[in-house]
């Protein structure tokens, strides 16, 4: 079992985004991957490759994580991958290429770095021209809780929203389903009162009402990442004793994303 | 991809509803050419222009889906819940209550721009309901499309359920609510003729009687209805009706004086000028087509000819066409009217004559619609209204004179009940046209039992008030807007049921009265009370259920043929009877409440409908498939009073005795000179529809079914007789032969 992470600190909002390679579609601009929200999306078409640049300014940034969420690169058989550097002219592979196996979430860890620029590159390894669209493209660090999650805990708990009818002689007639959502219970038992005062407290009143990508495991589940929100009005860690404090207790909620 | 057909009949679907709101947009960049604005903030929309004198007017589509709805590029999935209250046809009383739906839409930030499908537009922040209201004050009265679809079909395959106008927007902390009516509702909502101001008067000095403009105060002519030679409207002065083709800032123009019957005359100058409604022939001395009335008065409220509901009846282009051409080549011509409305691509014109290969007389880009050029094959839409009309009651014509401010809901809604039709919104958003009448021979007729996809069995309204047992029909009214008064018609015509009305059975008189202030001769009056008299002598029960999504492409207006439960013979047995869809209610929990009519049609589209028959030349045995009719005796020409080859219909049946036999060819054996004229059945197959085949002698006389006959000798003949199964052969109003009804 791994640590538990949610990225956060995303430098693609303050950044300057510029793009390459076909167009990008009217009504879809590359401001729109700024949004933290999956059906606010970029789309371009008419090209087999393109590329996506985030300057950070004048000064490097750290970043140890990236990830798309709201995208079609699966659907389209397209790859993409990450590199930096902070002369806009001596790229450095961060991630190398990586094809999506669906169009859920994706998250991507690597050692801390800080640079200038990183690039998104998106292409489909010389196949014909297709036309990508992302939602959310994140570009920052994590946070990694120091301890392991509460048990039992279920990442795939989801609420479905569905009517399904039986008729007048008893049969049973179709189900509509309208939604599917996610919601993720996470529980810490205890946490270090250290960590609590100068990790989590900081993480919190930053992020208490922005979305994030929340990994339960990502040394064993690689491929669960989902965008999430937290789901409470009021948050509590209850001292144990002057060392340790706990249980923490977050639920979060998000799509349950298919296909 | 799955079709939206295959999704309905899966197990499970994910429903998808896509809401598209069409609100206004300038279609500039800013700053660019030729907009001119620098400096402050523009939202693309008129209430934010900084350059007014550019403002270019378009419109932009703000698309939602419910929440959990896979990804609709540029759609935002806010829309939390809606709650439709369908249209509802009543239709002993040709009322239709407009559809209202109610849109719940979740809260958001802010969009990321102003206007996120141009190139320079503003950061956005706050709140995205406030915002939109904000910059967009004018959505009163723009369209809104609600689209159903499932995951995995198609967006282009999306079926539209429900089209209206925003009548308002309500925002609050939990987001926003639209409500939102049907677009009968904007010509309710629409009056005609408008209202002049009295100090808009007569400013020639005097307009004499042969004046061809017709001077007014500065800037009024913006206060009459606009005019173009295609559509001339109407002034008032004094007793004079004047028509007029254009007008400028302050005159009326092209001038035709003393129109609809009037005198033309010198009007003094001070005169007052009142706007008025009049359709008919130039000389008022008769009507004109329906159709023409209908789509004009559409028109006029403002309900653009794309929301007209067309049908194809099998006619194409058989030619390329250019813009001002105006005689069609055409295939199918004989499935059209005489004469009617058309639609090609998105051009609507009118024909005055045609023929199997032709169409003349045609006027182009008729109420608001372009001349433009069309291909070789292009389907030849017709409108309902024509189409209806020309099948159930061809050659009808209606004329009116309007000078009180009214409702152009009214206008239609009496226009569609002096031709018993229903005018209403389908779900595809297009105001549609039905007359009351049973299906035509290949109409899809779903059967429905409890065992079908039935979710619940509501009640049944067995609406005894629709009986009548007298029919009090008030006609040709003399002067204008006769309303609901009888003294201001000049004509009664009365149909009664004695028998009903004995004290042994009904026991009293259930009068139905219509005010028919569209109807101005005795042929009109009389099919309507025929119609109206048949239609409703039996009460048409009401039943109300709810079907599961499957059946979601069942639509307003649809038939139906159900056997429930609740509706039983004297046996206590279940009866099967045709239903007309007349409210049509999709909730958001799997389920479609359904409202259907009974049309007392029952079995009666195989009914007899010829006034003349054939008799069997030589005696037949019960396998014999050659069937030879004389139809006629050797005097008059061909096909003068009596049935021609041209009458029968191919897969359609006769009957002899009480055998049933469906038409296989049909060889026509009446050429003049001859003795005897006679049609040649050949491939017949016996025993059709139930029943067992059987031997006949020569002489035995052949009956064509409702189903056998052709287009024509329909047109002919059915829907035109009395309760006394009387039937009009010669078209002159009175009823003088035997023949059958179809309902």
């Amino acid at each position: 079992m791994g640590y538990p992470r949610i990225l956060y600190q995303n430098r693609v909002p303050a950044a300057t985004l510029t793009t390459t390679g076909g167009t990008v579609t009217v009504g879809h601009p590359l401001s729109l991957l700024t949004t933290w929200r999956d059906y606010y999306r970029a789309a371009w078409s008419g090209a087999n490759s393109y590329v996506i640049k985030i300057y950070n300014g004048a000064t490097s940034l750290s970043y140890q994580s990236v990830a798309i969420s709201g995208h079609n690169l699966f659907t389209c058989g397209a790859r993409f991958k990450v590199e930096d550097c902070d002369d806009d002219s001596t790229w450095v592979e961060r991630v190398a290429y990586t094809t999506p196996s669906s169009n859920k979430t994706l998250a991507l860890f690597f050692t801390q770095v800080s640079k200038k620029y990183t690039r998104f590159t998106i292409d489909n390894n010389g196949g014909a021209v297709f036309s990508p669209e992302i939602g959310v493209l994140f570009v920052g660090n994590y946070l990694e809780f120091p301890e392991y999650l509460t048990t039992p805990f279920d990442p795939d708990a989801h609420r479905i929203n569905k009517s399904s009818a039986q008729g007048d002689t008893g049969r049973i007639l179709g189900t509509t389903v309208d939604f599917r959502s996610r919601t993720v219970n996470v529980s810490f038992s205890y946490l270090s009162s250290t960590w609590i005062n100068a990790t989590w407290f900081p993480f919190w009143n930053a992020q208490y009402a922005t979305p994030f990508i929340f990994c339960h495991d990502p040394e064993n589940y690689a491929a669960a990442a989902y965008l999430m929100e937290f789901d409470v009005d009021a948050m509590s860690v209850p001292f144990i004793n002057s060392a340790w404090r706990g249980p923490l207790t977050l639920v979060m909620r998000g799509l349950y994303e298919e296909g | 991809m799955t079709t939206m057909a295959e999704a309905r009949a899966a197990s499970s679907r994910q429903l998808i509803r896509l809401v598209i709101l069409k609100l206004d947009q300038c279609g500039n960049e800013y700053g660019s050419a030729p907009c001119t604005a620098t400096g402050g903030r523009c939202a693309y929309t008129w209430p934010t222009c900084k350059d007014p004198a550019n403002y270019t007017q378009t419109t932009y589509d703000w698309r939602f889906t419910n929440r959990g709805a896979p990804s609709i590029l540029g759609a935002l999935p806010l829309l939390l819940k809606f709650d439709p209250l369908g249209s509802r046809i009543l239709q002993d009383k040709f009322e239709v209550s407009a559809g209202e739906w109610r849109l719940k839409f979740a809260p958001d930030t802010a969009a990321p721009l102003v206007a996120v499908n141009k190139t320079t537009a503003e950061d956005d922040v706050g709140s995205f309901w406030p915002n939109l209201i904000a910059r967009n004050p004018n959505y009163q009265g723009r369209m809104i499309e609600v689209y159903e679809g499932f995951a995995g079909v198609a967006e282009a395959d999306f079926e539209l359920m429900f089209a209206g106008t925003i009548e308002s927007i309500t925002v609050s902390r939990d987001g926003a609510e639209i409500m939102s009516r049907d677009l009968l509702y904007k010509a309710k909502e629409s009056k005609i003729p408008p209202k002049i101001d009295d100090s808009n008067t007569v400013q020639n000095n005097p307009l004499a009687a042969g004046g061809a403009t017709l001077n007014l105060i500065a800037g009024g002519a913006g206060a009459f209805q606009v005019a173009s030679a295609k559509h001339p409207r109407i002034v008032k002065i004094e007793d004079e009706y004047i028509t007029y083709t254009g007008q400028t800032s302050d005159t009326l123009t092209g001038l035709g004086r003393g129109a609809y019957g009037t005198s033309a005359a010198q009007h003094v100058a001070g005169l007052a000028i009142a706007q008025v409604l009049a359709y008919g022939n130039a000389a008022f001395t008769a009507g004109i087509a329906p159709d023409l009335i209908l789509y004009d008065l559409l028109y006029l409220s403002g309900i653009g000819a794309g929301y007209w509901e067309v049908a194809d009846d099998g006619c194409v282009l058989n030619e390329a066409l250019d813009n001002s051409e105006t005689a069609f080549d055409v295939t199918g011509g004989n499935y059209l009217p005489d004469a009617g409305v058309i639609r090609i691509d998105d051009e609507w014109c009118a024909y005055t004559t045609r023929t199997d290969t032709l169409l003349s007389g045609i006027v182009r880009g008729v109420w608001g619609t372009t001349a433009v050029a069309h291909d070789t094959a292009a389907i030849v839409y017709i409108s309902t209204c024509s189409s209806e009309v020309n099948r159930w009651h061809a050659g009808a014509t209606f004329r009116r004179k309007v000078e009180k401010e009214t409702s152009i809901g009214e206008l239609v809604k009496t226009l569609a009940a002096d031709n018993m039709a229903d005018v209403f919104v389908n779900e595809s958003g297009k105001i549609a046209f039905s007359i009351q009448a049973p299906p035509v021979i290949g109409t899809d007729v779903s059967a429905l039992t409890r065992d079908d996809h039935w979710r619940n069995s509501r009640k049944v309204n067995f609406y005894d008030e629709s009986r009548c047992t007298r029919v009090y029909l008030f006609h040709s009214a003399p002067l204008p807007d006769p309303g609901e008064t009888p003294e201001n018609y000049g004509a009664l015509r009365v149909y009664y049921d004695a028998d009903a009305e004995a004290a042994v059975n009904y026991g009293k008189a259930q009068i139905k009265t219509r005010y028919c202030p569209w109807i101005y001769q005795a042929a009109e009056a009389n099919w309507l009370a025929v119609k109206l008299f048949n239609r409703y002598k039996k009460a048409c029960p009401i039943l109300t259920f709810s079907l599961e999504t499957y059946y979601a492409s069942i639509r307003l207006g649809d038939l139906l043929r159900l056997t429930v439960p609740e509706i039983v013979g004297e046996t206590g047995a279940a009866v099967s009877k045709l239903y007309k869809v007349t409210c049509r209610d999709p909730k958001e929990d799997n389920e479609i409440i359904i409202e259907a009519t009974d049309t007392g049609y029952g079995d009666d589209r195989y009914g007899l409908i010829a006034p003349a028959m054939g008799t069997l030349v030589t005696g037949i045995d019960n396998d014999d498939t050659f069937i030879y009719i004389k139809v006629g005796d050797a005097v008059g020409g061909p096909g003068a009073g009596r049935l021609r080859a041209a009458d029968f219909r191919t897969g359609g049946q006769i009957r002899i005795g009480d055998e049933k036999i469906t038409i296989g060819e049909i060889y026509d054996d009446d050429v003049w000179p001859r003795s005897t004229p006679k049609v040649a059945l050949l491939t017949c197959i016996r025993g059709a529809l139930g029943t067992t085949p059987d031997s006949h002698e020569v002489g035995d006389q052949v009956l064509i079914l409702y189903s056998g006959a052709s287009d024509d000798f329909r047109r002919r003949y059915a829907f035109i007789g009395d309760s006394d199964n009387m039937v009009d052969s010669d078209g002159d109003g009175a009823a003088d032969e035997a023949g059958y009804l179809i309902f």
